[in-house]
């Protein structure tokens, strides 16, 4: 039984410009010993996600559903109040982003270990002290550290203060968020042996947020990949490092600079979307240098699309000579010939330019038909829907991707 | 992050002119310009600078409240009747007889004039003056009411020693005051008391006896006697005698001087003021003057004051606390023990010793308080914002561009401040008034400057006793100023919450 | 304003050429770390003897851990420091102790990038302004001539097209955007060398990689000098041709890039290599090598090599009693260890 089955999650937030979809939707499952990677650029939902699992919520929250098993149980139907109790840092807990800087200055690090188990199971401060010296000692510090003032230690010394201090109340399930983004290479190291030998030794599933992959492999099992709040490829390690297949993920694993071999980083073009409006179909279409017309291509991402190759440098000879365009709806748009073109004349041109630059352009697959009109054309795109998760133990949500594919 | 806060200074001041405050501070500011800027051509300056000359306003009403006011009284209050001199437009008719007999010369003017007094209260002085012009001999001079139910009497008589050159100009210092109403008893106004006895005596209204208990000797204490233009303008009846009771009689008055005089060249020529008991849109104070008029005027001279002394000491530390923070050193350790040794500095005792000492004008005051206010709490803050921006990257880039000490200081560092300057502006404006409203209150202002805290000064010194009866006096002032001390502190409020990012709702 | 006047170059001096842009020679730079009015003060050694030289056209990577002193070796070496030992060349040119005011030619000539986008132009100056600046403050060309070089520049890191960012304000562009702007800030007085100080640390993962490759570019098409300073390896061996391995302010190995990472001789560079990953799923079934220990207090530096104390194969008696010298083992390839071969 999965110690930690998380099923279709969602969180959205409310601001001032709309509806944030930080979490849309997002499953996975996690055996007791296993970890999970969930790595993404920023904004992509990773942090959003942990403070989902957790019940960290702000007060603009808008839609908070799904289900999340713990060791079999719904937490989701717990109240605030079992679920800080029972669940938060007792079954699972969290190391957060920057935490070594959030340790409070003016208290001595040991009692700032104890102190969850103080206030969570009223355990008296002598025996406190001795489980919080036992587990400062189980994240390789010496005892002595525990009357030290935060400032005293090192960056590496303080982020296994706070391992230790995620560790207290002996969860099965930690997240660590950016673990070592602050901490120097040889102290990263030392941090990520630290978390492989409690792996081991204590069975414990990790949800490791990270944006790099070269970190993300020295302790995932499985590798959940997330783009603007959607889990678009989560597999197995060894599978989705390897022969990814989202495009995405090949992208992103493309675009990691590789100290061993001599491929020289590709980069991804364009940025994440807007989480308060993201795209129709897929998420990823934009950027996707495979998308094609099933992707989900709108009118007016169409329309942004051919202004920029119309002002952009090196295309601008090529497309045909456009006065205006305009969206008629979220599929169709009505364009209108410029430089005394017939509009017979625009429909040729545009058909070749399609033909010959629609496996760059990959916005132009989305053409479905291109009608002439009295003064102007109308050129039709593919109605289209979020692409299906595909797969079982290792989905990736692209439609290029069938059942089975490897 | 502050990516989203607003840098330059207009794009701070439109954003805080959206939120709630920025446009209550804007409107109310908008007003207080206009006003502002209005004043000066509505009223001018020389009115103004009238403010210390009692002759200029002795024909209004004193300590009276707006005629607005009357609605709270619910009784018709009259207004302010003026019969001018002869010779002007519905003044004194002057007839003028001279003759002889048996060698003698004798020259008789009599002036007469009505007016028609409706109103429900009684009014608050009635004034007579005159200018003679006579011989060598001085002549007599007799004046009478006559009262809407017939009634005539006599007010006084008088043998003036004044003379004039020309009685048709009534210069000024020609003029003889009859005040009726607060004669001293030496004067020969005061004998109006003893007719008007003789007159309600004679009619069967009192008796000796309790006129005698109404008006002790002049020298006794508890004197408050009813006045000579209630017992004059009442209903002929008892009730007349208590102020409380006595009733108007409603109608036509007329009042008539004869001049008896004993040359040629005699003449005489009068003028009479029936007081109202209400004036204008904000009434008057004690030295009778209209107190609309301090209080538009406030209205720049404030703005103006506090103005003037928020843009110069907040720009001045401003300067200073970004030329410490940018430079360090020697220059930061200087600029920093001033400001705390000023910081230590009792101002506002030492502002009351230079008060009572020097009287200062308004200008002098300003002087000072700037002088006061080069180092301060700005100084500090402005700094503490320098030291941070010096940290921004494109501080040390533009030093590698070649960018000089000073350019960076001026083009690229003091602009960020500026939005803060300008908000500590906003703040300070409210200080300054407040700080001359204080030093006025304490009568250490300037005493020829009608300014809003002059006012509640003079309200209060005018006698604390009656410090609640005269609500006017004080209310507009004080007003006055909360409404600019409001709009400024909105606009500080404004800023501070545009540009700190904790109030900023995220 | 008058101060910038008079801060112009009172001599232009006559044009050396050299084919190396900059030259250090035992490089010191040292802060004054006071301990109170009667207790003297310490010596922070930021940059302790640093040789070191940069050819024209040429991307030198200067890799280190925070506390490396690499970002102290960058400013030394445009000046914006000054030296407290050691020598210091620019094309042939001895600016080691020269007086700022003398060295209006060198802020046209090198330039610099900063590392955070977010307060590495002026927030409150539009795109346009930001650019301007340097050709004001140099006096270049008239305001036609500053548009078109404005234009230039823009279109040069590839924010096009170029009046579109011309009128916009930092706050309105992306992380990325604002760095580029901030390159073309620094491409337009034509300058022969630039100090990319962790130019893309702060940036997005996949945004890293296009600054890159556009620094590499515009380093091609104007044959322009780099000095890239980071801690992250793997971008530096994509990205420079040389690189230089920082430990405790000393170089401890340097040389073309290929040669110092297809083969590290220092015990340090081998550790540095050894602890960062590729993205491999092999790598959670292993422990990785690391190092015991911290990287020195600047202020307490150890006697002999810096790095004896962490070193697996310290030999006492040698190490930590003499300072090493770079010696070169290979082709163009030093290292600062007496027992590297």
């Amino acid at each position: 039984m999965p110690t930690l089955d998380v099923k279709n999650l969602v969180l959205w937030y409310r601001t001032r410009k709309g509806p944030v979809h930080a979490v849309d939707s997002i499953s996975f499952a996690l055996e007791p010993g296993q970890t999970i990677a969930l790595v993404g650029e920023s904004g992509s939902g990773k942090t959003s996600t942990a403070n989902a699992i957790l019940r960290l919520l702000p007060k603009n929250v808008l839609r908070y559903d799904g289900e999340v098993e713990f060791d079999g149980q719904n937490v989701m139907e717990l109240t605030d109040e079992e679920f800080r109790r029972n669940v938060r840092w007792r079954g699972i807990s969290m190391v957060f982003q920057g935490a070594m800087n959030a340790l409070n200055p003016a208290v001595r690090v040991g009692f700032q270990v104890a102190e969850p188990l103080m206030v969570h199971y009223d355990v008296d401060r002598d025996e406190a002290a001795d489980q919080a010296l036992d587990v400062l000692r189980k994240v390789g510090l010496p005892a002595d550290i525990a009357r030290r003032y935060p400032h005293e230690l090192s960056g590496g010394m303080k982020q296994r203060v706070v391992i230790a201090m995620s560790l207290i109340l002996k969860p099965k399930v930690v997240i660590l968020d950016e673990p070592t983004s602050a901490l120097d290479v040889m102290t990263q190291t030392n941090i990520i042996n630290l978390l492989k030998d409690l792996k081991n030794t204590d069975r414990l599933s990790y949800i490791f947020i990270t944006h790099d992959l070269g970190l993300a492999s020295e302790l995932a099992d499985l590798v959940g990949i997330m783009y603007a709040g959607e889990l678009i490829e989560v597999g197995p390690a060894d599978g989705v490092f390897v022969r990814p297949k989202h495009p995405y993920t090949g992208k992103l694993l493309a675009s990691v600079p590789r100290l061993r071999s001599e491929e020289a980083p590709d980069f991804i073009p364009g940025a994440p979307p807007d989480l308060t409006a993201p795209p129709p179909g897929c998420r990823f279409h934009l950027r996707c240098p495979v998308s094609f017309e099933k992707c989900g291509w709108s009118a007016e991402e169409f329309i942004a699309q051919m202004d920029l190759l119309q002002s952009s440098g090196e295309a601008k000879d090529k497309v045909p000579s456009i006065a205006s365009m305009s969206a008629k709806s979220p599929t169709s748009l009505l364009i209108k010939p410029g430089a005394n073109g017939s509009v017979s004349d625009f429909v040729q041109k545009l058909n070749a330019f399609v033909a010959a630059t629609s496996e760059k352009n990959r916005f132009l697959k989305s053409i479905e038909s291109v009608q002439g009109k009295t003064k102007s054309v109308e050129v039709k795109l593919y109605e289209t829907t979020p692409p299906p998760i595909v797969g079982t133990e290792w989905r990736a949500a692209c439609w290029l991707v069938t059942e089975g594919a490897a | 992050m502050a990516i989203s806060a607003p840098i330059g200074l207009k794009a701070a001041f439109l954003e805080a002119a959206r939120t709630k405050s920025g446009l209550a501070a804007t409107a109310m500011l908008g007003f207080l310009i206009l006003l502002a800027v209005l004043v000066p051509l509505l009223v001018p300056f020389d009115v103004v600078r009238q403010w210390s000359n009692p002759g200029q306003w002795s024909d209004n009403p004193k300590l009276v409240p707006p005629e607005w006011s009357e609605v709270f009284t619910g009784k018709r209050q009259p207004r302010t009747v003026i019969i001018p001199p002869a010779g002007q437009s519905g003044g004194f008719d002057h007839v003028r007889v001279s003759f002889e007999v048996q060698g003698q010369n004798y020259t008789i003017v009599v002036l007469k004039q009505s007016f028609d007094f409706q109103a429900d209260a009684f009014p608050s002085e009635i004034s007579l003056y005159m200018t003679t012009m006579f011989g060598s001999k001085s002549p007599l001079v007799r004046s009478w009411l006559t009262r809407p139910d017939g009634q005539e009497v006599q007010l006084f008589e008088d043998t003036p020693s004044l003379r004039a050159s020309n009685v048709s100009q009534f210069r000024p210092a020609d003029v003889i005051t009859y005040s009726l109403t607060y004669p001293s008893f030496k004067d020969p106004s005061y004998q109006v008391y003893a007719n008007v006895k003789q007159w309600l005596i004679s009619n069967n209204v009192t008796t000796s006896g309790e006129w005698g208990e109404l008006f002790p000797s002049p020298t006794g204490f508890y004197s408050n006697p009813p006045k000579a233009q209630v017992l004059l303008m009442a209903q002929l009846n008892h009730s007349m005698l208590d102020p409380r009771t006595a009733q108007v009689l409603k109608g036509k008055y007329s009042i008539r001087f004869e001049v008896d005089g004993f040359s040629s060249v005699d003449d005489a020529n009068a003028r009479a003021v029936v007081f109202g008991t209400v004036y204008g849109l904000i009434g008057t104070d004690d030295q009778r003057r209209d107190l609309l008029i301090a209080l538009l005027w406030g209205a720049p001279v404030a703005l103006a004051f506090g103005l003037a002394g928020a843009l110069a000491t907040v720009l001045i530390q401003t300067l200073l606390g970004a030329i410490s923070g940018w430079y360090g050193g020697a220059v930061d350790e200087l600029v920093q023990r001033t400001a705390d040794f000023y910081l230590i500095i009792p101002t506002l005792p030492i502002l009351i010793l230079i008060g009572i000492l020097y009287r200062p004008s308004l200008i002098l005051i300003l002087f000072i308080l700037v002088v006061f206010g080069v180092v301060g709490a700005t100084t500090k803050v402005t700094r503490s914002i320098v030291l941070q921006v010096k940290e921004e990257q494109f501080i040390e880039a533009a030093r590698s561009y070649g960018a000089s000490r000073g350019r960076i200081l001026f083009r690229y560092i003091l602009p960020r401040v500026m939005p803060y300057t300008f908000a500590l502006i906003a703040l300070t404006v409210p200080a300054f008034i407040f700080l001359e409203a204080s030093l006025s209150f304490l009568g250490l202002g300037d005493p020829n400057l009608p300014t809003w805290g002059q006012l509640l000064g003079n309200a209060y010194g005018a006698g604390p006793a009656i410090f609640y009866t005269f609500w006017w006096w004080v209310f507009f002032p004080a007003a006055g100023i909360i409404f600019t001390t409001v709009a400024f502190a909105l606009l500080g409020y404004a800023f501070d919450k545009v540009l700190n990012p904790r109030l900023r709702e995220q | 304003m008058t101060t910038a006047l008079a801060e112009m170059p009172t001599e232009i001096g006559p044009e050396q050429h050299s084919s190396n842009i900059v030259e250090t020679d035992n490089l010191t730079k040292w802060f004054d770390v006071g301990l109170g009015l009667f207790r003297g003060s310490l010596h922070l050694k930021a940059v302790d003897g640093v040789t070191l030289t940069i050819k024209r056209a040429e991307t030198v990577a200067i890799v280190g851990e925070s506390g490396s002193g690499k970002t102290t070796l960058g400013r030394t070496i445009i000046r914006l420091l000054e030296p407290t030992g050691g020598k210091l060349l620019y094309d042939g040119r001895d600016i080691t102790h020269s007086a700022e005011k003398r060295l209006m030619w060198l802020r046209r000539k090198a330039q610099m990038i900063p590392q955070d986008p977010y307060s590495s132009v002026n927030p409150a100056f539009p795109v346009y302004r930001i650019l301007e600046e340097p050709l004001v403050i140099h006096k270049q060309g008239e305001s036609k001539e500053r548009e078109e070089a404005v234009m230039k520049a823009l279109q040069a890191v590839k924010l096009n097209p170029p009046t579109f960012f011309a009128n916009k304000y930092p706050h309105m562009l992306s992380g990325g955007q604002r760095q580029r702007v901030a390159i073309a800030r620094s491409l337009i007085l034509n300058p022969e060398f630039i100090l990319a100080d962790e130019p893309v640390s702060m940036l997005d993962a996949s945004v890293r990689i296009s600054i890159l490759r556009l620094l590499r570019q515009i380093q091609q098409q104007f044959g322009i000098a780099f000095l890239y300073i980071t801690h992250d390896l793997a971008t530096a061996k994509h990205f420079a041709d040389r690189i230089g391995i920082m430990y405790a302010g000393r170089l401890v190995e340097e040389g073309p890039v290929g040669s110092v990472l297809g083969e590290p001789l220092h015990p340090y560079a081998q550790a540095l290599m050894g602890a960062i990953p590729d993205p491999d799923p092999a790598n959670r079934l292993v422990v990785r090598q690391s190092l015991p220990g911290e990287p020195p207090n600047l202020v307490d530096l150890p006697t002999g090599c810096h790095f004896h104390p962490r070193c697996p194969i310290a030999q006492m008696g040698l190490c930590d009693v003499k300072d090493p010298e770079l010696r070169e083992l290979r082709p163009g390839h030093r290292v600062a260890c007496h027992l590297a071969t």
